[in-house]
């Protein structure tokens, strides 16, 4: 049996979506799996209680914890980190994905420290709010966003005022329905904040153009590309220079690179920016989202990602 | 002797040594870093000023060719110690610290706390990088890490190779993977097993010298052994097996035919009389993890300082003789009305001198004698512990005075906290700091 851990509002409705997609996905190869969150983990009897999506309808079980887990969940509590804590060191069983939330300034480190990698990294600072210790140059354009996390509506595009009497820096920032509250949480909670020294951008509407490219492991360390969608518009007609070839290999690069560090990722999407010249660069790493779950898992899709777990699970449970 | 390193492009493994250096070396030799090594060609220069390396600050220069580099996972820009034999070279010294399995949280930031361990890092030099379980790559021998760049004074990621010596730093990693890397380094992983609180009794109660400094004690297993065992002894302490800093503890003290309970399970402290054993059963029912990994013991009546129990931590650690020394003792004195001396639940720290003073009003010799005894306890108990075929390097050993000043063993921890030393005696914090790290680099050969 594999498992699938969600956050605790979420079990019924990725239960629902995984059940739907994995009905028409089945082949020789198919393996029960559970939807379950931390809430529904009994440690000490070594048993979940959750939605089993593998069968004609969904039903819910009680089942010896799963020896491989995908972990889908955003932690916030302290008693749902400790449970999910108590998982990562458990002997004989395999979370994927520890978190789903990173640190870039943290990710960029790791990037920085091979050569090929670094090629893909603009150069970035820290603002830590506590300390106050860096001051961005007023004549260069930057990128700011929360040094935690992967929301594209945290991210502010800031450019020099072409107005030489004026010294106010003219940005942008784009929100979708309620995620103004996400920034303004961000920007009075976040304490470490990243400047990302850029140069003339692929921009939409004065937003910078985000690739996110979905991936997936396949092997111990083999990965593979799901989808790759465009922000702030998956619509919006793509300048040549947003070559989506160049964005898999240098996701995939990076990934390689990451995943020596943090080798529980089995699952995540990378953001690569887009200069006027044609290079990409690197912008964050999260794990899977809520957009891909709802817009992005379908079709081909939602095939090879349940042929993806089933794969990475088979491989995991033989060595 | 110290060496300074310059990369020059090439695709053999090579070294170039100042010509003075003709040593009766071979013309090829075997370079060893940490637990890589190669064959590569030793080359002399008149180029090179054969000047300096006495010292970390005044490293002689070599020259190393980029292919050995890749090929040892060198990085050229640190400080290395260098030893020469007829065949081999020896650059190093490679020490690493074994983290936990959370490898999400030792980033650069979180990394700073080991930090201040590098106060000694000129008498050492070398590579010493932090990783986690999870990073290991055993096909290629290659461990993903943090390593201390002394130049910038940060920690940087990085690919390194098996380190010589390890310094375990925590104790959840899986036994396979500790194995193995004993195994990797020749047994040169210290701290390499940590026992519960019930091992060590059942251990030391075998040492017929430590027998008489062991409070009675017995795994928790239900209601009529532990209420016999607290008829037995009177007052009894309660404690988990595999939790430490206070936590999970109830002490039970018999007043006539009832029962005393200070529970400090919680975080709020829960006190309450139990009338009768009838009572105390009906307590019993209620918690039932009392018998869930837990050990009961002797309640020690405690010398106090103004009324509250004190304990004595004594840190013993492994020096470069590869002997135990005491490196520092800190008294523990509990929060008034508590009855446990855990600086986490408000305790505060006095020097052994001072807490032996305000307790005992006693000559200089008697409190010599005392010092003496406790400290020839520590000592027999870690050699005693080093018969077990693990490998330690140093323990924190808790010691409780009966209010005759007899001394006794609590408990002995694998990876103690120095938190007391820190606010009591920053000179001694370090040096307990420091010197895992000195013995690790004598580990690593260096």
């Amino acid at each position: 049996m594999i498992g699938i851990l969600s956050s605790n509002d979420m079990e019924e409705e990725y239960a629902k979506i995984l059940h739907s997609l994995f009905q028409n996905c089945k082949s020789s190869v198919n393996e029960d799996i559970v939807v379950f969150t931390t809430l529904n983990i009994n440690l000490q009897k070594m048993e979940v209680s959750g939605t089993l999506i593998s069968q004609d309808k969904l039903r819910t079980v009680q089942a010896p914890l799963p020896s491989v887990i995908f972990n889908f969940s955003l932690q916030k509590e302290g008693s749902g980190i400790k449970i999910r804590k108590a998982l990562e060191e458990m002997e004989g069983l395999r979370l994927i994905n520890y978190i789903n939330k990173f640190d870039q300034w943290m990710i960029m480190e790791m990037i920085s420290s091979n050569e090929r990698a670094k090629a893909y990294l603009l150069p970035y600072y820290v603002y830590d709010k506590a300390k106050r210790d860096y001051r961005p140059e007023e004549n260069k354009k930057y990128i700011t966003m929360p040094s935690r996390g992967a929301s594209l509506s945290r991210v502010i595009y800031a450019e020099p005022d072409p107005d030489p009497d004026s010294d106010i820096v003219r940005g942008s920032q784009y929100f979708k329905k309620g995620h103004i509250c996400d920034y303004i949480d961000a920007s009075l909670c976040q304490r470490k904040w990243l400047f990302i020294e850029i140069p003339d951008l692929e921009l939409y509407n004065n937003h910078p153009i985000v690739c996110r490219v979905y991936m997936q492991k396949i092997d111990h360390k083999k990965w593979g590309v799901l989808k790759m969608v465009l922000f702030p518009d998956p619509n919006m007609q793509k300048s040549e220079n947003i070559n989506f070839q160049f964005a898999e290999r240098a996701a995939k690069d990076l990934i390689q690179e990451i995943n020596n560090f943090l080798p529980s990722i089995g699952h995540c999407f990378i953001d690569m920016i887009f200069s006027k010249d044609g290079n990409g660069y690197f912008l964050h790493l999260g794990g899977l989202d809520q957009y891909f779950f709802r817009e992005v898992l379908k079709g081909d899709v939602a095939n090879k990602f349940y042929k993806n777990i089933i794969s990475l699970s088979r491989y995991y449970r033989a060595t | 002797m110290w060496i300074s390193m310059e990369v020059a492009p090439g695709n053999k493994e090579v070294i170039v040594l100042p010509q003075e250096m003709d040593k009766k070396m071979e013309y090829q030799a075997k370079v060893i870093f940490g637990r890589n090594s190669c064959s590569a060609y030793i080359n002399l220069s008149n180029e090179l000023d054969f000047i300096g390396g006495d010292n970390f600050d005044n490293p002689m220069k070599i020259i190393i060719s980029s292919k050995l580099v890749d090929r040892l996972k060198i990085r050229p820009e640190l400080t290395y110690q260098i030893k020469f034999s007829r065949k081999n070279v020896y650059i190093g010294p490679i020490i690493g610290l074994l983290l936990g399995p959370h490898d999400y949280m030792y980033s650069p930031e979180h990394m700073t706390k080991y930090s201040d361990r590098f106060g000694i890092y000129k008498e050492i030099g070398g590579l010493i990088y932090a990783f986690s379980e999870k990073t290991i790559d055993w096909k290629t021998s290659t461990i993903y890490g943090l390593f201390y760049n002394w130049n910038s004074r940060k920690w940087e990621y990085g690919t390194f190779p098996i380190p010589a010596a390890i310094y375990r730093r925590d104790f959840h990693s899986r036994k396979e993977t500790i194995d193995r890397l004993m195994d990797a380094t020749k047994g040169r992983m210290f701290n390499s097993w940590r026992f519960g609180k019930f091992y060590l009794y059942k251990h030391v109660k075998k040492n017929k010298v430590l027998l008489e400094y062991l409070p009675e004690t017995e795994i928790s297993e239900d209601y009529k052994q532990v209420k016999k065992f607290i008829d037995n002894v009177g007052n009894a302490i309660l404690k988990p097996i595999y939790l430490s800093r206070g936590r999970g503890i109830c002490i039970i003290c018999k007043e006539e035919d009832g029962y005393r309970i200070t529970d400090y399970r919680n975080s709020k402290v829960n006190e309450l009389f139990l009338e009768n054993s009838e009572k105390l059963k009906e307590f019993f029912t209620a918690n039932k993890d009392l018998f869930d990994n837990y050990l009961i013991q002797r309640y020690l009546q405690m010398a106090k300082i103004d009324g509250a129990p004190f304990d004595i931590r004594v840190v013993m650690q492994k020096n470069v003789q590869d002997k135990w020394q005491c490196s520092g003792i800190e008294c523990r004195v509990a929060s008034k009305k508590s009855l446990i001396t855990n600086i986490s639940r408000g305790g505060y720290a006095l020097t052994l001198d001072e807490a032996l003073n305000r307790s005992f009003s006693l000559e200089e010799e008697k409190l010599k004698k005392m010092k003496d005894s406790i400290y020839q306890i520590c000592l027999n108990l870690c050699k005693s512990l080093d018969r077990l075929n693990h490998h330690f390097g140093e323990f924190g050993i808790d010691i409780a005075l009966d209010v005759n000043g007899k001394p006794w063993i609590i408990e002995v921890n694998v990876f103690p906290s120095f938190k007391g030393f820190k606010k009591m005696d920053y000179d001694t914090y370090l040096g307990i700091r420091y010197t895992p790290m000195l013995y690790a680099a004598h580990l690593a050969g260096f």
